[in-house]
């Protein structure tokens, strides 16, 4: 069964039931209640501060990629020549991504670098795993005290600790009966910024060692250790040929541009990305086909998206991530009445798909 | 803390209140049923409720208007729910006559074949913020920009960590056969799809 709907089988008031109950005296009173207590009240830790406005903008060196973040940006590098002293010699622009980054690894047998996504020049986070063993750690804009109020809330644990010569804050998540659960955080400062390292050690004192086994590390080192299954940028137009070679292309579809993009992708991002590419112009030709009264064209796109089924950049990418399955139910609602789930398609291939940045 | 510049007049605090009464009367039902599915008893759900809109009502210039002031809601009562776990809170007398009402009323579902109550134990597993990214996509119906709001991230980050939870959530699910029907939950796609995070 779908995970999905399992999920919501689990709520415990499902909208029906929510819509049912009976909100009369209790509610009113309540309202009546609060308003006649004073309003100039002393702040409250419950109290949220101002939202932030976060405009998510894509990392100035990446030209033309994954504009307002609609797809997440991840790490790229490509391959740079042997210096002379058998150093790698970096394109500038990966020098640029990893010099906005703390420039932190874990040092300690058997962690690797399984993600990396920059929001912006300021903010990003990276995973790490180590078998069944993961930690997370980012790096983002505000106030140190906000963060770390932040984590003492639901704390079953809160010390303090040294984190790369920084004080920092650590805390232990409480489950929902106040139990403590193997889930720590660290909160430290660095250069503005406030660093968290996340994990799901099982102690404190396993959580302590992986703090201790983070370790600042040169360009050089930081970049090598980004995965393997970057694709090289000298191999993408290659790999974009490759990727399209069962797919129909729309008319006019401007595949140089894509194959042209002078960044290394991890190989599923750019599958992400290369089927968010054709499949959003099909639909944009399907939608615009429909106003239009243009049934041919329509039936051209949806037949064009119907053999997304057999596509097997989707089919390789399906083992990997969700992504394969939604843009096939959203291939199969172009037959249909035009809506996803109730929401017009072209709503939601917006979030779905990315399509903002293909429909400029 | 908010800094007074000047004292309110009579109309500035009508203005409060009639603002107030609006949030309220638009609200309150969501944040009930947020409430309800994070914490044990009706009466909890209550203190939830008034807590957080005791928090509204004093920041009511803060509060943003339309949609926006309900995913504020939200965000302030994720703080006050994990004020309960943590033993911080108190009963409110404010909140009674309701925390009775809803008690009442019991709403919580019950399935009967111990389905959701599996489901409900592998999300209990998974990391806090995991659990409740998908939460509020699943059972509030928010969409990945909303979540962003309320948990102040970027959407993009959202987006990636929703889909790392879906990936736990399934992991902890496992090859178990569920089996069962569903119930009346929002729609699948609100869990809207995101790359793979590695």
């Amino acid at each position: 069964m779908h995970d999905l709907d399992l999920l919501g089988a689990a709520n415990p008031v499902g909208r029906e039931t929510l819509k049912r109950l009976e909100l009369g005296a209790g509610a009113a009173e309540l309202c009546d209640a609060l308003i006649a207590c004073p309003r100039a009240a002393p702040a409250t830790t419950a109290a949220r501060r101002p939202r932030r406005t976060r405009r998510v903008t894509a990392p100035r060196t990446f030209g033309s990629l994954a504009a307002a973040g609609v797809l997440a940006v991840v790490l790229v590098f490509t391959l740079g020549r042997q210096g002379g002293d058998g150093a790698t010699a970096w394109a500038a622009p990966l020098v640029k991504l990893a010099e906005s980054s703390p420039l932190v690894l874990v040092d300690a047998p058997g962690w690797t670098v399984t993600r990396m996504d920059e929001q912006d020049a300021v903010e990003g986070e990276m995973s790490f795993a180590n078998g069944d063993h993961r930690a997370d750690l980012s790096w983002r804009r505000g106030s140190l005290a906000m963060w770390q109020d932040d984590r003492r809330h639901g704390a079953a644990l809160v010390v303090r600790r040294n984190v790369l010569g920084a004080p920092a804050q650590v805390a232990e998540y409480a489950g929902s009966h106040g139990e403590p659960l193997p889930d720590f955080t660290a909160i430290w400062p660095e250069h503005g910024r406030v660093l968290e390292l996340r994990a799901n050690s099982a102690t404190l004192a396993e959580f302590e060692a992986l703090l201790a086994a983070l370790a600042r590390v040169d360009v050089d080192r930081w970049l090598s250790a980004m995965p393997a299954s970057v694709v090289k940028v000298g191999d993408r137009a290659g790999v974009v040929e490759a990727m399209v070679a069962d797919i129909p292309l729309p008319p006019g579809f401007d595949l140089a541009a894509l194959k042209a993009e002078e960044l290394a992708r991890d190989r599923y991002q750019l599958g992400a990305e290369v089927t968010a590419a054709v499949g959003c112009t099909w639909i944009k030709r399907w939608d615009d086909a429909r106003r239009r009264g243009d049934d041919a064209r329509a039936q051209q796109a949806i037949a064009a998206m119907a053999s997304s089924h057999h596509w097997k950049v989707l089919d390789q990418m399906q083992a990997e991530g969700a992504w394969p399955e939604i843009f096939r139910e959203m291939a199969d609602a172009m037959r249909g009445d035009g809506t996803y789930f109730k929401r017009p398609l072209t709503d939601a291939v917006q979030e779905g798909l990315g399509c903002a940045r293909w429909w400029k | 803390m908010r800094v007074l510049h000047r004292a309110r007049s009579p109309l500035d605090e009508h203005a409060a209140e009639r603002r107030f009464r609006q949030l309220f009367q638009a609200e309150s039902r969501a944040l009930i049923g947020y409430a309800l599915r994070r914490v044990q008893r009706p009466e909890d759900a209550a203190d939830v409720v008034a807590d957080t809109f005791l928090v509204a009502w004093r920041r009511i210039d803060d509060v943003p208007a339309g949609a926006e002031g309900r995913l504020w809601l939200f965000g302030v009562a994720r703080r006050v729910v994990a004020n309960h776990h943590r033993g911080a809170s108190r009963g409110h007398k404010l909140s009674q006559r309701l925390g009775e009402e809803l008690a009442r009323q019991a709403p919580v579902q019950d399935d009967g074949d111990g389905l959701a109550e599996a489901v409900r134990g592998a999300l209990a597993r998974l990391w806090p913020d995991d659990r409740e990214l998908l939460c509020l996509v699943s059972w509030e119906g928010l969409r990945a920009s909303e979540v962003a709001r309320v948990l102040d991230l970027p959407a993009a980050t959202v987006r990636t960590r929703l889909h790392r939870a879906r990936r736990r959530l399934r992991a902890e699910l496992g090859a178990e056969d569920l089996g069962a029907a569903p119930s009346d939950h929002p729609e699948p796609a609100l869990l809207m799809p995101i790359p793979k995070d590695a």
